[in-house]
Protein backbone atom coordinates (compact mmCIF):
# COMPACT_ATOMS: atom_id res chain seq x y z
CA UNK A 1 0.00 0.00 0.00
CA UNK A 2 1.49 3.38 -1.13
CA UNK A 3 2.02 5.59 2.40
CA UNK A 4 2.79 8.77 0.66
CA UNK A 5 -0.24 11.12 -0.12
CA UNK A 6 -0.05 13.26 -3.06
CA UNK A 7 2.13 15.79 -1.34
CA UNK A 8 3.99 12.89 -1.05
CA UNK A 9 4.37 13.27 2.60
CA UNK A 10 4.73 10.24 4.91
CA UNK A 11 1.74 8.62 6.12
CA UNK A 12 1.86 6.73 8.88
CA UNK A 13 -1.31 4.62 10.30
CA UNK A 14 -2.94 6.21 12.99
CA UNK A 15 -6.15 3.72 14.92
CA UNK A 16 -8.10 5.65 17.08
CA UNK A 17 -11.27 4.14 16.47
CA UNK A 18 -10.91 0.47 15.15
CA UNK A 19 -9.65 1.03 12.04
CA UNK A 20 -6.98 3.03 10.16
CA UNK A 21 -8.05 6.97 9.42
CA UNK A 22 -6.08 7.39 6.31
CA UNK A 23 -8.34 10.10 5.19
CA UNK A 24 -6.98 11.88 8.35
CA UNK A 25 -3.52 11.92 8.37
CA UNK A 26 -2.74 13.75 4.89
CA UNK A 27 0.06 15.40 6.38
CA UNK A 28 2.04 15.36 9.58
CA UNK A 29 0.27 18.90 10.96
CA UNK A 30 -3.39 17.87 10.36
CA UNK A 31 -2.51 13.77 12.19
CA UNK A 32 -1.02 16.13 15.36
CA UNK A 33 -4.09 17.57 15.22
CA UNK A 34 -6.37 14.70 15.12
CA UNK A 35 -4.65 13.46 18.06
CA UNK A 36 -4.83 16.53 20.31
CA UNK A 37 -8.21 16.67 19.33
CA UNK A 38 -8.47 12.84 20.17
CA UNK A 39 -7.05 13.36 23.33
CA UNK A 40 -8.93 16.39 24.43
CA UNK A 41 -12.57 14.34 23.67
CA UNK A 42 -11.15 11.70 25.56
CA UNK A 43 -10.44 13.58 28.51
CA UNK A 44 -13.08 15.76 28.40
CA UNK A 45 -16.19 12.79 27.68
CA UNK A 46 -14.37 11.05 30.92
CA UNK A 47 -12.78 7.94 29.21
CA UNK A 48 -9.76 8.50 30.65
CA UNK A 49 -8.36 8.59 34.01
CA UNK A 50 -8.13 12.08 35.31
CA UNK A 51 -4.41 13.21 34.22
CA UNK A 52 -3.64 14.79 37.77
CA UNK A 53 -4.28 11.89 39.60
CA UNK A 54 -2.53 9.76 37.48
CA UNK A 55 0.68 12.28 37.45
CA UNK A 56 0.12 12.09 41.27
CA UNK A 57 0.43 8.16 40.88
CA UNK A 58 3.77 8.39 39.34
CA UNK A 59 5.04 10.43 41.52
CA UNK A 60 4.34 8.32 44.45
CA UNK A 61 6.54 5.73 42.93
CA UNK A 62 9.26 8.41 42.87
CA UNK A 63 9.00 8.85 46.32
CA UNK A 64 11.66 7.07 47.42
CA UNK A 65 13.99 7.46 50.72
CA UNK A 66 11.51 9.45 52.65
CA UNK A 67 12.40 9.47 56.22
CA UNK A 68 15.06 7.43 57.59
CA UNK A 69 16.85 6.94 54.47
CA UNK A 70 16.75 10.75 53.21
CA UNK A 71 16.80 11.82 49.83
CA UNK A 72 19.60 11.96 47.70
CA UNK A 73 20.01 14.21 44.43
CA UNK A 74 19.80 13.22 40.87
CA UNK A 75 22.92 12.25 40.11
CA UNK A 76 23.42 10.92 43.23
CA UNK A 77 21.03 8.87 44.55
CA UNK A 78 20.75 4.62 43.60
CA UNK A 79 18.30 3.42 41.22
CA UNK A 80 17.53 0.72 43.77
CA UNK A 81 15.51 3.18 45.57
CA UNK A 82 12.99 3.73 42.99
CA UNK A 83 12.25 -0.17 43.01
CA UNK A 84 12.22 -0.12 46.60
CA UNK A 85 9.80 2.59 47.01
CA UNK A 86 7.50 1.06 44.81
CA UNK A 87 7.59 -2.12 46.19
CA UNK A 88 6.74 -0.08 49.61
CA UNK A 89 4.02 1.93 48.10
CA UNK A 90 2.27 -1.59 46.67
CA UNK A 91 2.54 -2.63 50.73
CA UNK A 92 0.75 0.14 51.62
CA UNK A 93 -2.11 -0.18 49.30
CA UNK A 94 -1.76 1.65 46.29
CA UNK A 95 -0.66 -1.65 44.60
CA UNK A 96 -4.39 -0.74 42.93
CA UNK A 97 -3.61 2.16 41.17
CA UNK A 98 0.07 1.46 39.85
CA UNK A 99 -0.72 -0.61 36.27
CA UNK A 100 2.61 -1.81 36.29
CA UNK A 101 4.85 -3.50 38.11
CA UNK A 102 8.05 -1.39 39.75
CA UNK A 103 10.40 -4.22 38.83
CA UNK A 104 9.00 -4.09 34.88
CA UNK A 105 8.79 -0.13 34.59
CA UNK A 106 12.60 -0.17 36.33
CA UNK A 107 13.70 -2.59 33.83
CA UNK A 108 12.64 -0.81 31.12
CA UNK A 109 14.20 2.33 31.92
CA UNK A 110 17.50 0.60 32.38
CA UNK A 111 16.91 -1.23 29.30
CA UNK A 112 16.31 2.08 27.42
CA UNK A 113 19.83 4.02 28.83
CA UNK A 114 21.10 0.94 28.12
CA UNK A 115 20.48 1.16 24.46
CA UNK A 116 21.17 5.21 24.33
CA UNK A 117 24.13 4.56 25.95
CA UNK A 118 25.00 2.57 22.96
CA UNK A 119 23.98 4.63 20.39
CA UNK A 120 26.07 7.57 22.19
CA UNK A 121 28.95 5.89 23.23
CA UNK A 122 32.37 6.23 21.87
CA UNK A 123 34.32 3.18 21.09
CA UNK A 124 34.13 0.06 23.11
CA UNK A 125 35.70 -3.42 22.72
CA UNK A 126 34.10 -6.52 23.25
CA UNK A 127 34.94 -9.87 23.20
CA UNK A 128 32.09 -12.43 21.75
CA UNK A 129 31.51 -16.39 22.13
CA UNK A 130 29.14 -18.39 21.11
CA UNK A 131 28.94 -21.94 22.30
CA UNK A 132 26.71 -24.19 20.24
CA UNK A 133 25.25 -27.70 21.47
CA UNK A 134 24.84 -30.57 19.31
CA UNK A 135 26.59 -33.47 17.87
CA UNK A 136 29.96 -32.00 20.00
CA UNK A 137 29.89 -28.28 21.23
CA UNK A 138 31.41 -25.69 18.89
CA UNK A 139 32.81 -22.98 19.78
CA UNK A 140 33.52 -19.54 18.02
CA UNK A 141 35.24 -16.39 19.00
CA UNK A 142 34.59 -12.91 17.81
CA UNK A 143 35.60 -9.72 18.60
CA UNK A 144 33.57 -6.38 18.39
CA UNK A 145 34.28 -3.01 18.07
CA UNK A 146 31.87 -0.22 18.11
CA UNK A 147 32.69 3.42 16.96
CA UNK A 148 29.70 5.30 18.25
CA UNK A 149 26.20 5.90 16.48
CA UNK A 150 25.25 2.22 15.08
CA UNK A 151 28.72 2.06 13.50
CA UNK A 152 30.54 -1.48 14.24
CA UNK A 153 33.05 -3.91 12.88
CA UNK A 154 33.51 -7.74 14.11
CA UNK A 155 36.28 -9.68 13.29
CA UNK A 156 35.47 -13.84 13.40
CA UNK A 157 37.46 -16.64 13.48
CA UNK A 158 37.15 -18.33 10.71
CA UNK A 159 36.32 -22.06 10.88
CA UNK A 160 39.58 -23.02 8.32
CA UNK A 161 41.63 -20.33 9.40
CA UNK A 162 42.41 -16.21 9.19
CA UNK A 163 39.58 -13.90 10.21
CA UNK A 164 36.21 -12.98 8.56
CA UNK A 165 35.44 -9.47 9.15
CA UNK A 166 31.90 -7.54 9.03
CA UNK A 167 30.64 -4.57 9.97
CA UNK A 168 28.42 -1.47 9.34
CA UNK A 169 28.37 2.45 9.56
CA UNK A 170 25.84 4.95 8.14
CA UNK A 171 26.64 4.12 5.02
CA UNK A 172 25.80 0.84 4.79
CA UNK A 173 27.20 -2.90 5.79
CA UNK A 174 30.11 -4.91 4.56
CA UNK A 175 31.81 -8.17 4.85
CA UNK A 176 35.15 -9.17 4.11
CA UNK A 177 35.74 -13.45 3.83
CA UNK A 178 39.03 -14.33 5.45
CA UNK A 179 40.43 -15.93 2.11
CA UNK A 180 41.87 -13.02 0.10
CA UNK A 181 40.88 -14.38 -3.27
CA UNK A 182 36.95 -13.67 -2.59
CA UNK A 183 35.70 -10.33 -3.12
CA UNK A 184 34.53 -7.82 -0.61
CA UNK A 185 30.95 -7.56 -0.15
CA UNK A 186 29.11 -4.46 0.15
CA UNK A 187 25.48 -4.10 0.85
CA UNK A 188 22.53 -1.86 2.27
CA UNK A 189 21.11 -4.46 4.48
CA UNK A 190 22.57 -5.04 7.61
CA UNK A 191 20.67 -7.53 7.87
CA UNK A 192 22.59 -9.71 5.23
CA UNK A 193 25.99 -9.92 7.40
CA UNK A 194 24.37 -12.64 9.29
CA UNK A 195 23.92 -14.49 5.95
CA UNK A 196 27.29 -13.99 4.74
CA UNK A 197 28.73 -15.11 7.96
CA UNK A 198 26.50 -18.36 8.05
CA UNK A 199 27.31 -18.99 4.35
CA UNK A 200 30.93 -18.39 5.63
CA UNK A 201 30.41 -21.21 8.12
CA UNK A 202 31.14 -18.97 10.66
CA UNK A 203 26.96 -18.17 11.78
CA UNK A 204 26.40 -15.49 15.13
CA UNK A 205 23.11 -14.87 16.37
CA UNK A 206 24.16 -10.91 16.46
CA UNK A 207 27.12 -9.21 15.13
CA UNK A 208 26.41 -5.87 16.92
CA UNK A 209 25.50 -4.43 20.46
CA UNK A 210 22.33 -2.06 19.57
CA UNK A 211 20.76 -5.47 17.68
CA UNK A 212 21.00 -6.97 20.35
CA UNK A 213 19.65 -4.69 23.26
CA UNK A 214 16.98 -3.86 20.69
CA UNK A 215 16.12 -7.94 20.53
CA UNK A 216 16.33 -8.31 24.70
CA UNK A 217 13.62 -5.35 24.40
CA UNK A 218 11.01 -7.34 22.71
CA UNK A 219 8.98 -10.09 23.85
CA UNK A 220 10.69 -10.32 26.98
CA UNK A 221 9.69 -10.48 30.82
CA UNK A 222 12.24 -7.77 32.15
CA UNK A 223 13.45 -7.58 35.85
CA UNK A 224 16.21 -5.64 37.41
CA UNK A 225 18.29 -6.77 40.65
CA UNK A 226 18.12 -4.19 43.80
CA UNK A 227 21.82 -3.88 42.80
CA UNK A 228 20.39 -2.40 39.18
CA UNK A 229 23.41 -3.09 37.67
CA UNK A 230 21.56 -6.97 36.37
CA UNK A 231 19.00 -6.57 33.82
CA UNK A 232 17.63 -10.47 33.03
CA UNK A 233 14.94 -11.29 30.84
CA UNK A 234 12.67 -14.64 30.26
CA UNK A 235 11.32 -14.90 26.79
CA UNK A 236 7.13 -14.81 26.94
CA UNK A 237 5.47 -17.94 25.86
CA UNK A 238 3.48 -16.46 23.28
CA UNK A 239 6.63 -14.60 21.66
CA UNK A 240 7.94 -15.67 18.11
CA UNK A 241 11.64 -17.72 17.98
CA UNK A 242 14.45 -16.36 19.59
CA UNK A 243 17.08 -16.51 23.13
CA UNK A 244 15.01 -18.10 26.02
CA UNK A 245 16.59 -15.51 28.56
CA UNK A 246 19.29 -13.01 28.72
CA UNK A 247 21.03 -11.48 31.49
CA UNK A 248 22.76 -7.90 31.18
CA UNK A 249 25.54 -6.74 33.62
CA UNK A 250 25.53 -2.81 33.31
CA UNK A 251 28.44 -0.02 34.73
CA UNK A 252 27.51 2.27 37.15
CA UNK A 253 26.64 4.89 34.14
CA UNK A 254 23.78 1.83 32.47
CA UNK A 255 26.07 1.31 29.80
CA UNK A 256 26.30 -2.97 28.77
CA UNK A 257 29.13 -4.64 30.67
CA UNK A 258 28.26 -8.02 29.95
CA UNK A 259 25.65 -9.99 28.15
CA UNK A 260 24.58 -13.72 27.77
CA UNK A 261 21.81 -15.05 26.03
CA UNK A 262 20.54 -18.49 26.08
CA UNK A 263 18.35 -20.33 23.62
CA UNK A 264 17.17 -23.49 24.88
CA UNK A 265 16.00 -25.51 21.54
CA UNK A 266 17.16 -24.58 18.03
CA UNK A 267 15.52 -27.55 15.78
CA UNK A 268 18.51 -26.84 13.58
CA UNK A 269 21.78 -26.14 15.57
CA UNK A 270 20.95 -27.07 19.01
CA UNK A 271 21.12 -25.17 21.81
CA UNK A 272 23.52 -22.16 22.29
CA UNK A 273 24.96 -19.69 24.73
CA UNK A 274 26.33 -16.43 23.22
CA UNK A 275 28.38 -14.28 25.85
CA UNK A 276 29.58 -10.36 25.34
CA UNK A 277 32.16 -8.62 27.25
CA UNK A 278 33.20 -5.44 27.12
CA UNK A 279 37.10 -5.47 27.23
CA UNK A 280 39.73 -2.41 28.65
CA UNK A 281 41.21 -2.29 25.13
CA UNK A 282 42.57 0.74 22.81
CA UNK A 283 41.74 0.25 19.28
CA UNK A 284 41.96 2.48 15.90
CA UNK A 285 38.73 3.84 15.60
CA UNK A 286 39.27 3.58 12.12
CA UNK A 287 39.18 -0.04 12.58
CA UNK A 288 34.98 0.42 12.20
CA UNK A 289 35.38 1.91 9.14
CA UNK A 290 34.87 0.08 5.49
CA UNK A 291 38.03 1.34 4.01
CA UNK A 292 39.71 -0.10 6.75
CA UNK A 293 39.28 -3.12 5.20
CA UNK A 294 39.46 -2.52 1.48
CA UNK A 295 42.39 -4.00 0.73
CA UNK A 296 43.89 -2.15 -2.73
CA UNK A 297 43.17 -4.30 -5.57
CA UNK A 298 40.71 -6.38 -4.12
CA UNK A 299 37.71 -6.94 -5.73
CA UNK A 300 34.05 -5.48 -4.24
CA UNK A 301 30.41 -7.03 -4.98
CA UNK A 302 27.56 -4.78 -3.70
CA UNK A 303 24.45 -7.32 -3.02
CA UNK B 1 -7.37 28.83 38.99
CA UNK B 2 -3.92 29.02 41.56
CA UNK B 3 -1.01 30.91 40.13
CA UNK B 4 1.84 28.57 39.06
CA UNK B 5 3.63 28.47 42.42
CA UNK B 6 7.00 28.91 40.86
CA UNK B 7 9.02 30.55 38.11
CA UNK B 8 10.75 28.21 36.00
CA UNK B 9 13.81 30.22 35.99
CA UNK B 10 14.48 29.99 39.38
CA UNK B 11 12.90 26.36 40.15
CA UNK B 12 15.95 24.37 40.01
CA UNK B 13 17.77 24.04 43.67
CA UNK B 14 20.41 21.60 43.24
CA UNK B 15 20.33 20.75 46.96
CA UNK B 16 19.50 17.23 47.86
CA UNK B 17 16.37 18.14 49.70
CA UNK B 18 14.50 20.86 47.93
CA UNK B 19 15.86 19.46 44.74
CA UNK B 20 13.09 17.17 44.47
CA UNK B 21 10.00 19.01 46.29
CA UNK B 22 10.16 21.31 42.77
CA UNK B 23 10.81 18.21 40.70
CA UNK B 24 7.46 16.92 42.39
CA UNK B 25 6.36 20.47 41.29
CA UNK B 26 7.03 20.62 38.01
CA UNK B 27 6.01 17.43 37.17
CA UNK B 28 2.39 18.28 39.05
CA UNK B 29 2.04 21.25 36.66
CA UNK B 30 3.69 19.36 33.33
CA UNK B 31 2.77 15.78 34.03
CA UNK B 32 -1.24 16.33 32.68
CA UNK B 33 0.31 17.70 29.45
CA UNK B 34 3.05 15.04 29.28
CA UNK B 35 0.50 12.31 29.56
CA UNK B 36 -2.25 14.03 26.67
CA UNK B 37 1.38 13.74 24.14
CA UNK B 38 2.23 10.18 25.68
CA UNK B 39 -1.51 9.02 25.32
CA UNK B 40 -1.94 10.80 21.58
CA UNK B 41 0.53 8.31 20.30
CA UNK B 42 0.23 5.10 22.51
CA UNK B 43 -3.05 3.98 22.63
CA UNK B 44 -2.61 1.39 25.22
CA UNK B 45 -3.83 2.45 28.77
CA UNK B 46 -1.32 0.67 30.47
CA UNK B 47 1.44 0.74 28.57
CA UNK B 48 0.74 4.72 28.19
CA UNK B 49 0.78 4.58 32.19
CA UNK B 50 4.42 2.43 31.56
CA UNK B 51 5.71 5.44 29.53
CA UNK B 52 4.48 8.14 31.92
CA UNK B 53 6.34 6.17 34.53
CA UNK B 54 9.74 5.63 32.00
CA UNK B 55 9.69 9.64 31.68
CA UNK B 56 9.77 10.48 34.70
CA UNK B 57 12.22 8.11 36.17
CA UNK B 58 14.63 9.33 33.68
CA UNK B 59 13.50 12.86 33.74
CA UNK B 60 14.57 13.00 37.49
CA UNK B 61 17.90 11.17 36.65
CA UNK B 62 18.80 13.88 34.27
CA UNK B 63 17.54 16.87 36.34
CA UNK B 64 20.99 17.98 36.69
CA UNK B 65 20.91 18.69 32.48
CA UNK B 66 17.68 20.72 32.23
CA UNK B 67 18.76 24.09 31.56
CA UNK B 68 16.44 26.41 33.82
CA UNK B 69 16.13 29.29 31.48
CA UNK B 70 13.85 26.81 29.07
CA UNK B 71 10.61 25.42 29.61
CA UNK B 72 10.01 22.70 31.90
CA UNK B 73 7.24 21.02 29.79
CA UNK B 74 8.71 20.86 26.51
CA UNK B 75 12.25 19.18 28.26
CA UNK B 76 10.05 16.60 29.80
CA UNK B 77 8.15 15.68 26.78
CA UNK B 78 11.13 15.70 24.55
CA UNK B 79 12.26 12.52 27.07
CA UNK B 80 8.64 11.41 26.56
CA UNK B 81 9.47 11.64 22.93
CA UNK B 82 12.16 9.65 22.97
CA UNK B 83 10.85 6.86 25.05
CA UNK B 84 7.95 6.61 22.25
CA UNK B 85 10.25 6.27 19.77
CA UNK B 86 12.30 4.20 21.40
CA UNK B 87 9.65 1.76 21.88
CA UNK B 88 8.42 2.33 17.80
CA UNK B 89 11.83 0.67 16.92
CA UNK B 90 11.48 -1.95 19.95
CA UNK B 91 8.16 -3.29 18.82
CA UNK B 92 8.72 -2.53 14.86
CA UNK B 93 5.78 -2.80 12.60
CA UNK B 94 3.63 -4.75 15.85
CA UNK B 95 2.93 -1.27 17.16
CA UNK B 96 1.46 1.77 16.42
CA UNK B 97 3.46 3.77 13.86
CA UNK B 98 3.78 7.89 14.37
CA UNK B 99 6.55 9.64 12.37
CA UNK B 100 8.48 11.05 14.53
CA UNK B 101 7.27 14.71 12.43
CA UNK B 102 3.83 13.99 13.83
CA UNK B 103 5.51 13.78 17.45
CA UNK B 104 7.15 17.38 16.35
CA UNK B 105 3.88 18.73 15.32
CA UNK B 106 2.02 17.89 18.35
CA UNK B 107 4.99 19.20 20.36
CA UNK B 108 4.01 22.59 18.79
CA UNK B 109 0.30 22.02 19.70
CA UNK B 110 0.73 21.34 23.29
CA UNK B 111 3.78 24.13 23.76
CA UNK B 112 2.04 26.61 25.63
CA UNK B 113 5.32 29.16 26.25
CA UNK B 114 3.39 32.03 27.94
CA UNK B 115 1.17 29.63 30.31
CA UNK B 116 1.26 27.36 32.90
CA UNK B 117 0.12 24.20 30.99
CA UNK B 118 -2.78 23.22 33.02
CA UNK B 119 -4.14 26.18 32.87
CA UNK B 120 -3.90 26.17 29.29
CA UNK B 121 -4.92 22.64 29.22
CA UNK B 122 -8.10 23.67 31.10
CA UNK B 123 -8.90 26.59 28.80
CA UNK B 124 -8.63 24.04 26.00
CA UNK B 125 -10.91 21.19 28.08
CA UNK B 126 -13.60 24.09 28.67
CA UNK B 127 -13.71 25.44 25.04
CA UNK B 128 -14.18 21.59 23.69
CA UNK B 129 -17.39 21.07 26.14
CA UNK B 130 -18.59 24.33 24.71
CA UNK B 131 -18.26 23.11 21.20
CA UNK B 132 -19.31 19.61 21.89
CA UNK B 133 -22.65 21.62 22.94
CA UNK B 134 -23.46 23.02 19.84
CA UNK B 135 -22.88 19.68 17.92
CA UNK B 136 -25.83 18.81 15.82
CA UNK B 137 -27.58 15.67 17.74
CA UNK B 138 -26.43 13.57 15.20
CA UNK B 139 -22.57 14.31 15.40
CA UNK B 140 -23.04 14.27 19.16
CA UNK B 141 -24.37 10.76 18.52
CA UNK B 142 -21.66 9.72 16.93
CA UNK B 143 -18.63 11.80 19.27
CA UNK B 144 -20.69 9.99 22.14
CA UNK B 145 -20.54 6.21 21.29
CA UNK B 146 -17.14 6.59 20.22
CA UNK B 147 -15.75 8.48 23.37
CA UNK B 148 -18.50 8.13 26.49
CA UNK B 149 -19.31 4.16 25.39
CA UNK B 150 -16.01 3.83 24.33
CA UNK B 151 -17.22 1.83 21.35
CA UNK B 152 -14.60 1.54 17.89
CA UNK B 153 -14.68 0.01 14.67
CA UNK B 154 -17.14 -2.49 13.68
CA UNK B 155 -19.31 -2.39 16.52
CA UNK B 156 -19.25 1.64 16.53
CA UNK B 157 -20.58 1.24 12.84
CA UNK B 158 -23.13 -1.02 14.11
CA UNK B 159 -24.36 1.39 17.32
CA UNK B 160 -24.68 4.30 14.27
CA UNK B 161 -26.79 2.11 12.41
CA UNK B 162 -23.93 3.03 9.43
CA UNK B 163 -21.24 1.16 7.10
CA UNK B 164 -17.81 1.81 8.35
CA UNK B 165 -16.58 3.93 5.79
CA UNK B 166 -19.53 6.18 6.50
CA UNK B 167 -18.47 6.09 10.22
CA UNK B 168 -15.02 6.88 9.28
CA UNK B 169 -15.83 9.80 7.46
CA UNK B 170 -18.30 11.17 10.40
CA UNK B 171 -15.56 10.66 12.92
CA UNK B 172 -13.29 12.43 10.71
CA UNK B 173 -15.70 15.41 10.15
CA UNK B 174 -16.71 16.03 13.71
CA UNK B 175 -12.84 15.83 14.56
CA UNK B 176 -12.19 19.17 12.04
CA UNK B 177 -15.33 20.65 13.31
CA UNK B 178 -14.41 20.45 16.72
CA UNK B 179 -10.75 21.46 16.15
CA UNK B 180 -12.15 24.30 14.36
CA UNK B 181 -14.26 25.69 16.68
CA UNK B 182 -11.81 25.03 19.91
CA UNK B 183 -8.82 26.75 18.04
CA UNK B 184 -11.69 29.56 17.23
CA UNK B 185 -12.63 29.82 21.13
CA UNK B 186 -9.52 29.66 22.42
CA UNK B 187 -8.13 32.26 19.93
CA UNK B 188 -11.19 34.36 20.99
CA UNK B 189 -9.93 34.36 24.14
CA UNK B 190 -6.60 35.69 23.49
CA UNK B 191 -4.89 32.01 24.09
CA UNK B 192 -3.41 30.78 20.74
Amino acid sequence: MDDRDHDGERRTPLDLDGFTIEAEVSNARVQAEVLWVDGLLERALGVIEDDRRAVEVALQRLRFGDGATGTKAPGQRRWGLVASAAGLLVAVGLGLLILVGPGASSAQAALTRALERAERSEARAFAAVLRRAGSGEVVRRAELFTGGADAFAIKVAAPFGGYLWAGADQDGAWFVPALEALPMIETDQRSRLLERLEEHGASLPYVDVLTLLRACSEDFELSLDRSERCLSGVRRSSAPPGPDRFELQLDSQGELFTARLERDVDSSAGAWVFELERLDVAFDPALVERASHHAPGRRVLRR
Amino acid sequence: MEPSPLNESDRIDRTPQVGRALFEALVREHGPRLRLFLGAVERDPQAREELLQETLLVAWRRLESFDPDRSFGPWLRGIGRNLVLARQRALGRRGVIVDPSVLDQLEGLLDAPAQAEVERMELELAALRACLEGLPAQQRAVVDQRYREGRRGAELARGLGRSLESTKKSLQRVRARLHDCVTTKLAAQGVL
